[in-house]
């Protein structure tokens, strides 16, 4: 049932501006020391994770002017910003190139508490983006939104990978963008969901996730497009899997039987074997029950005789929880991990509530990966799943 | 030059497997319901502006606990009772049990053999929970209006409601989410990630009474801020409908939920580029399948208030078009406009005579719509119906 072999789009470029700052560099070495970036502010309240000043700073002002006045100088601005830069790491051609821009609530913060009343606010990211693209590049068609929460980034994917499949298009760049709000902050604190320390994924004293920011973009393609610049290492997306649990707004399903069955029908459809699997790339952010639900998952999915599954890690403990851009900043940390032979440590893991896997703990595992798997969940029970293959270039 | 010159196949979204658009349809707005099979051209006359009267908005939770949930949907937000609403009145449409077996308002997917997506559009259904909370000033947000505040929150709900575990994905902040969130159904339809989608539009403008600071943007202002800054016209504040929501039912090829009588084939669609609707889009969709000239009778669907009766039979002469259908559109209606026009464009093919073998379906996006020296470019998509 349901089967569907998306064999043919890779990915074929990756940027990010991270609040390790911009590029694949910087959020390389930040993976793979292990170290949090997330911080206490002076002025009290939950330790979140946000952009350096530079990031931010770079491309202020960049919006159209009939929108420059109502964002000047908010955290909408700023995450305009970071976008435009990413897009340039990325080389975004809006003339040739669709755009597909992920985000939760993105601006939401940034219009409702700006004292000025709602200037623009949530619903304006994409077309903020495409006014100030046309301002330097020209124009391009409209962006597309995708605004389901946490799994925002892994819908927008799954579009673009069936946009390619399709001969619709021969590249697509998603862009995922997320920052950190008054709003944001207090909303999940409401909900009891932030950690009053960093977070820590898996972990058996974990308390709740790190808020951040973060925007991430890929470029996916067809396969077999090496003459049109793809270099023949570029990881192929064999598989791409989203279902909702349909069981609370932002709880999981306890057994996780959706996730499960996303996972399963992800391998299935790339014909591949749980032990063919060289490392999940999971987003626990620390959440209580989303991280217990997954671990139990991975161990029904994984779980074999030896105990030599994947290797297990996750980005929150380094880089917080980007709320709608967290699937996409997933995706390009196993890119890197890929590119690199090598698994960074589950950064605040310590002592795992849940036996069995093969977490990564306190420094990374060298390994050469020829398939991972990507998992991402969110608010209304929904699973993102990705499986990434070595070598997609030559489909 | 004519018409069918020229036709830009190469930017024609193929399908090996096309789709097929299911009877069921539901359009709540201030005017009341109407399905989408019912006769007639039904329904009182549509008008923008006003609110949804809130009797519609009662529904009886058919999920579990659904009676002690009862007493809880009162409370939720308007926007989502409104889709909650709109999808167990579609759900009690499609269901041979009718309303009197909530459990069988749950067996879509048995009914169409798996798993059935949501595709969602909203381009303010947010604020309405978001407005109140202004730092400082308002009392912290509630964690139910928090998260009522994410965009996704309606079709989980909707999710939750019906037990649909396929994907959801959902469009919002653009004027023409609807029309990209029915693109989307179609993508995922053809690309076999489900076996139907259910598509669904809800735009809530106006704030909730209460909770709300008396100098803060209204709906109404945050309307017309809207407005503005897509440059659409019909966004006049004075017909800003308070809610209104569409769903309509696609199935993969060869699915048949009961009681579907409509069954027709949506064998192709044109997305992408900037084009014009009855320049290259058309071009482009009358090309889609095409081998040889087109097979008459075709009929042309295009938004009333992007072409006039003159254009259309500019365009009409000479080619082996049965006619043009010019449908009105209410542009007010935000993420639900698309949604509105699609759903009269289908009632109105039922009853056209005379018989039509193709209609090829354009829109034009709401931003070109918005004034008389549109660029002719402007996006919109096409769609191509089939008996």
């Amino acid at each position: 049932m349901n089967r569907h072999r998306a064999a043919h789009a890779v990915v074929a470029a990756y940027y990010a501006v991270s609040i390790a700052g911009e590029g694949n560099s910087a959020l390389s070495d930040a993976l793979f020391a292990g170290r949090t970036l997330v911080s206490s502010p002076a002025e009290g309240g939950p330790p979140h994770g946000v952009f350096p000043e530079g990031v931010t700073a770079a491309r202020a002002g960049m919006a159209a002017e009939r929108l420059r006045d109502g964002i000047a100088g908010t955290d909408a601005e700023r995450l305009l910003s970071a976008s435009v830069l990413c897009l340039e790491g990325i080389g975004f051609d809006a003339s040739r190139e669709r755009l597909l821009v992920a985000s939760s609530q993105g601006l939401v913060g940034a219009a409702a508490g700006d004292g000025r009343g709602i200037r623009g606010g949530a619903f304006l990211l994409p077309w903020m983006l495409h006014e100030a693209l046309a301002e330097f590049h020209g124009g391009g068609r409209p962006a597309e939104s995708f605004c389901n929460g946490c799994v925002a980034g892994a819908s927008a994917l799954e579009c673009a990978v069936d946009m390619v499949r399709a001969g619709a298009v021969s590249s697509v760049v998603v862009l995922a963008a997320e920052g950190v709000s008054d709003f944001y902050l207090r909303g999940f604190e409401g909900l009891g969901a932030l950690s009053s320390t960093a977070a820590r994924p898996f972990d058996r004293r974990r308390d709740g996730l790190n808020l951040s920011e973060g925007v991430y973009a890929v470029r996916i393609a067809a396969a077999g497009s090496a003459s049109r610049g793809v270099p023949r290492s570029t990881p192929l997306l064999s598989a791409v899997r989203v279902s909702c649990d349909a069981f609370h707004l932002s709880a999981p399903a306890r057994g996780g039987a959706e996730a499960c069955r996303a996972m399963v029908e992800a391998l299935e459809s790339a014909s591949t074997k749980p032990s063919e699997v060289d490392a999940v790339f999971v987003h626990a952010n620390g959440s209580v029950y989303t991280d217990l639900m997954l671990a139990e998952v991975l161990c029904k999915v994984f779980a074999g005789p030896g105990g030599d599954g994947p290797l297990v890690t996750s980005t929150a403990g380094v880089l917080g929880h980007p709320v709608g851009a967290v699937s996409v900043q997933e995706l390009v940390c196993a890119c890197i991990a890929m590119e690199a032979g090598a698994v960074f440590p589950c950064c605040g893991l310590v002592e795992p509530e849940v036996e069995g896997l093969r977490y990564v703990i306190g420094e990374p595992v060298e390994r050469g990966l020829e398939r991972v798997m990507v998992i991402s969940t969110g608010f209304g029970g929904l699973n993102g799943v990705f499986l990434l293959e070595c070598g997609g270039s030559g489909g | 030059m004519s018409f069918f010159s020229n036709a830009a196949e190469a930017e024609v979204e193929r399908v090996e497997k096309g789709c097929v658009m299911l009877a069921g349809g539901i359009l709540l707005g201030p005017w009341g319901v109407e399905r989408l099979d019912g006769e007639g051209a039904g329904g009182a006359p549509r008008s923008c502006g006003g609110r949804v009267e809130d009797a519609l908005l009662e529904y009886s939770p058919v999920g579990p606990s659904a009676r002690r949930k009862r007493k809880k949907a009162r409370k939720l937000p308007r926007s989502v009772r409104l889709a909650a609403s709109c999808a167990v009145s579609l759900m009690r449409a499609l269901s041979p049990a009718g309303a009197g077996d909530p459990g069988a308002l749950r067996g879509l997917e048995e009914s169409v053999g798996g798993p059935v997506d949501v595709v969602c559009a909203t381009v303010l259904g947010i604020q309405e929970r978001v407005e109140p909370f202004v730092p400082g000033v308002s009392a912290e947000p509630e964690p139910s209006s928090f998260v009522f505040s994410n965009h996704g929150a309606a079709a989980a709900f909707v999710q939750m409601e019906l037990g649909l575990h396929g994907g959801c994905v959902q469009s919002a902040g653009e004027p023409d989410c609807g029309a990209f969130a029915f693109l989307r159904a179609l993508r995922r339809l053809a690309a076999g990630r489900c076996r139907a989608v259910l598509c669904m539009g809800w735009d809530s403008p106006f704030r909730e009474p209460g909770g709300c600071r008396a100098d803060s943007s209204s709906g109404r202002e945050l309307f017309a801020a809207a407005g503005e800054y897509f440059g659409m016209r019909g966004l006049d504040p004075s017909i800003a409908s308070e809610s209104a929501c569409c769903m309509l039912l696609v199935g993969a090829e060869g699915v048949r939920a009961s009681s579907c009588g409509f069954g027709w084939r949506i064998s192709g669609w044109c997305d992408h580029g900037r084009m014009h609707p009855f320049e290259a889009g058309g071009r482009a969709a009358v090309g889609h399948g095409e081998r040889g000239a087109p097979r008459p009778p075709v009929v042309h669907v295009v938004p009333a208030d992007s072409l006039s009766p003159e254009e259309c039979e500019r365009w009409n002469a000479g080619s082996p078009l049965a006619g043009f259908l010019r449908v009105p559109t209410m542009r007010g209606l935000l993420s639900v406009c698309f949604f509105d026009y699609l759903f009269r464009a289908l009632r109105e093919l039922r009853d056209s005579a005379p018989a039509w073998n193709r209609a090829y379906v354009h829109w034009r996006a709401c931003g070109a719509a918005s004034s008389a020296d549109a660029p002719a470019e402007a996006w919109g998509p096409s769609f191509v119906f089939e008996r």
